[in-house]
């Protein structure tokens, strides 16, 4: 009975030897990942934009969109969005609501050479935190003011923590990216390789 | 949002609305474990690209 006692303890101690290093042995995607900023190479969206007096339309992919006349009055609501854009120093001031509620506040201003263009926009998303978007953009053409063509060349985003969360469980995935426009999320993952560590 | 291992090293992930691809993000792990790259494309109507590099922490 000793003997077979003894017998069993050893076999357990092996097994623990052995199966321990396994349990200890992490998915090598799971963690955390630090961002490194020197890395960061940006090839931003180009748009045209058409000023006047009384506003300005922008051109994405060659589909303008509505006119945005800035008159301090509420513009008429485009797929139940309302518009009132100011003037305001060297640029504007645009507010876009629906149903009564703000969704961003944005602030697009000039540099006094004319040639670099900021946006900083306040988001206020439905269910989530307000955050801080902006953008800066330099002059491919155009030009004097507003109108011309302008290629975004930077993006920081308020609530980007420069960290992105990764957790690979069996066949779903845990994710969540450094700006956090995007939630965190898990969903199936559609399997045809092995990934690494699995 | 849907994730697909593309590779053994790599995880595409792709959001969408309203049926359209709106947002594909590439996740390539380095051999070592210690670094992941990922690629980001927005497409048309205002297509953009960005590439960064993460580090284990």
């Amino acid at each position: 009975m000793t003997k077979m006692c003894r017998t069993s303890l050893c076999a357990l101690a092996t097994f623990a030897a052995f199966a321990l290093p396994c349990v200890a042995q992490q998915n090598p995607w799971n963690g955390s990942w630090k961002l490194d900023r020197s890395t960061l190479k940006y090839d931003g969206p180009t748009v045209s934009v058409a000023a006047d007096d009384s506003g300005f339309t922008v051109t994405r992919g060659g589909k303008a969109g509505p006119k945005v006349v800035c008159d301090g009055k509420p513009n008429a609501p485009d797929n139940g969005v309302i518009t009132t854009c100011s003037k305001s120093g060297s640029g504007y001031e645009v507010e876009n609501t629906r149903d009564g509620k703000q969704i961003n506040k944005i602030k697009i201003e000039l540099s006094p050479d004319g040639k670099k263009l900021s946006r900083t926009i306040d988001i206020t998303p439905p269910d989530g935190s307000p955050y801080t978007l902006t953008t800066t953009s330099k002059r491919l053409s155009g030009g004097p003011g507003f109108s011309g063509v302008w290629k975004e060349t930077s993006f920081t985003e308020s609530q980007d923590n420069g960290v992105l969360t990764i957790e690979v469980k069996g066949d779903s995935v845990d994710f969540k990216e450094t700006r956090s426009r995007l939630p965190v999320s898990s969903t199936a993952l559609q399997r045809p390789h092995r990934l690494a560590g699995q | 949002m849907s994730v697909k291992q593309d590779g053994p090293r790599t995880l595409k992930v792709t959001y969408s609305i309203d049926g359209k691809v709106a947002r594909e993000n590439t996740f390539v792990l380095s051999s070592d474990g210690k670094t992941v790259k990922e690629t980001d494309i927005t497409p048309a109507p205002s297509p953009s690209t960005m590439s960064v590099t993460f580090h284990k922490s």
